[in-house]
């Protein structure tokens, strides 16, 4: 999911280098190292030093004179990064989800390339599956029995969310024809 | 437990019973993430408005569909779930009962998954969970037990209200929940302690007193009791009877073997809780000695319950006491005692004062 909503910001061609290739670290750093977390990433001391340097990248960025939505590309580019190398225990992986739509919304703001509306769609798929399988942990871990979720992952949840996607996508068409013809109705021009 | 499910609407108990009537199928409350999801398509909502952006209206329109989604997949988790309630046969005051519930998913094809169950009784304050389930995937046409510790903390009449079924899934930004009726009515029997032995038992106090018939053999007259229905009339002592008023049968060495009578005594002007202590205490007696084998009788000053064993006989002694009140006790005064013939037994109610019966003596 993350990776396919940080795509979505690659593509607008507004992001530098170096804030894809920190990310891409991210990425990998995060995944190689997810069984075995090293002592950084789970040091508070070392993560907030991460985010002061992160909301400087920002506020930098808007005093160069780069649009707003540019900059909070920036910023939730690398805090999507950041918050994939935090190891600590946490409750909910809503923080990252909700990262990962600031990224597409704000995509969707600075491109009009072809590759997004698929990109929108993959990103359904992936945020429906990672939102169904973190609410089941979620439950189960509150349950008092955090194995069960690993369990409950079985190919009813798998097909649940193939439909939930396809469903999503038919609900959302009529939804965004008519957001359309009221736009243009509304347009002096 | 989770404050985002438990919280709930002040309750007054005519005000549940006229929002029962009325109460919607389903109710849906968002959660912190359910909120903060919202606030973003507006956001977003005025945005797309504000600039037309084609892709921001597709995000705009695949985030209200998502919302749609949620509230459909919850509803396919919750339908077709019913809940049926297992009690344990007895119930005990302060002691860990075992409550089950069994969850079954009538449909035929769609699991149901991540099922929170409250389990509730009536209070004073209303609706009050005593406990909690929770089943993360019941499979089409499946059953899953679910069970909790449920302590009562106090004797008496206890009715179980609804059951509450809740889900978050599918994505956690709701939670819809269904009542399900399950009212059912259960006796808690007082607080049972435990007796260690016959020594143990208070030879004399304020709260409950034994007596405890030694197994004897012989014809000799051991003591006098009342007269009961079903006594022969040669058994009356009739010189004691002229002297006492009432009829008084004699009774005999060897009948009274391993027979015990709980006394419970009208504490007076005692605190709520020194009752409390003597019924349980009496309960606790009842239960060490007819689990040791003897035949158990009580007198309470409301009423008398003849020396008997057996299982039915248990319940209604307990019972008795699980319905007894502080106001009942007073009425009592007022009244002569009952005589209570255990069911099935010999009606047979143990006689006058205990110490001179535990002194083995006949009284004067």
């Amino acid at each position: 999911m993350s990776l396919v909503a940080s795509l979505t910001l690659w593509v607008t061609e507004q992001l530098p280098l170096w804030v894809i290739a920190i990310q891409c670290a991210a990425f990998v750093v995060s995944f190689a190292t997810r069984t075995r977390p090293p002592s950084f990433r789970k040091s508070a001391v070392w993560l907030n030093i991460f985010m002061v340097g992160i909301t400087t990248v920002t506020i930098r960025s808007a005093l160069e004179g780069n649009p707003a939505t540019i900059s909070l590309a920036y910023f939730t580019s690398l805090a999507q990064g950041l918050q994939l190398l935090d190891a600590r225990p946490r409750k909910s992986e809503f923080v990252l989800v909700a990262l990962a739509l600031f990224q597409v919304i704000l995509a969707s703001n600075l491109t009009d390339s072809v590759f997004f509306p698929p990109l929108l769609i993959v990103f359904l798929a992936t945020v429906t599956w990672t939102l169904l399988v973190n609410t089941l942990a979620m439950e189960a871990t509150e349950a008092g029995d955090p194995g069960a979720a690993s369990r409950a992952i079985a190919p009813d949840l798998r097909r649940m969310t193939a439909w939930a996607t396809v469903a999503s996508v038919s609900t959302a068409l009529p939804w965004r024809r008519k957001g359309r013809i009221y736009t243009s109705a509304g347009l002096p021009y | 437990m989770d404050p985002e499910r438990d919280r709930r609407p002040g309750s007054d108990p005519a005000l549940s019973r006229s929002r029962r009537r009325f109460r919607p199928p389903r109710k849906l409350r968002a959660t912190r993430a359910g909120w903060c999801f919202i606030a973003i398509i507006f956001g977003v909502g005025f945005a797309a408005l504000n600039t037309g952006n084609n892709l921001l209206y597709l995000v705009l329109a695949l985030m209200l569909a998502f919302l749609v989604l949620s509230g459909l997949l919850s509803e396919a988790s919750l339908r077709g779930i019913s809940v049926r309630r297992r009690l344990p046969r007895e119930l005990f005051a302060k002691s860990e009962n075992r409550v089950v519930l069994r969850v079954q998913n009538d449909q035929t094809r769609i699991a149901s998954f991540a099922i929170s169950l409250e389990d509730q009784i009536e209070s004073e304050k209303g609706p009050e969970t005593v406990g909690r389930g929770f089943a993360l995937r019941v499979g089409p046409g499946e059953s899953a037990d679910r069970s909790y510790v449920f302590a009562p903390e106090r004797r008496g009449d206890l009715r179980f209200d609804r059951i509450r079924v809740s889900t978050r899934f599918p994505f956690g930004l709701f939670v819809k929940s269904l009542e399900l009726e399950a009212e059912e009515s259960l006796l808690v029997f007082p607080e049972i302690q435990t007796i260690r032995g016959p020594s143990e038992v208070p030879r004399a106090g304020f709260d409950a007193e034994q007596r405890l018939g030694h197994a004897r053999r012989g014809d000799d007259v051991a003591g006098l009791r009342e007269f009961l229905p079903g006594d022969g009339l040669g058994r009356v002592n009739w010189r004691r009877s002229l002297h006492a008023g009432r009829l008084l049968v004699g009774e005999r060495e060897g009948e009274a073997s391993g027979e015990v009578e709980v006394l419970l005594r009208r504490p007076d002007g005692a605190s709520e809780a020194v009752l409390e202590a003597a019924i349980s205490r009496a309960a606790s007696e009842i239960v060490a000695h007819l689990a040791s084998g003897l035949r158990v009788g009580l007198r309470t000053p409301v009423a008398r319950f003849a020396p008997a064993e057996g299982s039915l006989h248990r319940r209604e002694l307990l019972t008795h006491l699980a319905r007894m009140t502080r106001e009942s006790l007073q009425r009592a005064d007022a009244s002569p005692v009952r005589s209570e013939p255990s069911a099935g037994r010999a009606r047979r109610v143990a006689g006058e004062p205990l110490r001179s019966r535990r002194a083995g003596g006949m009284p004067a």
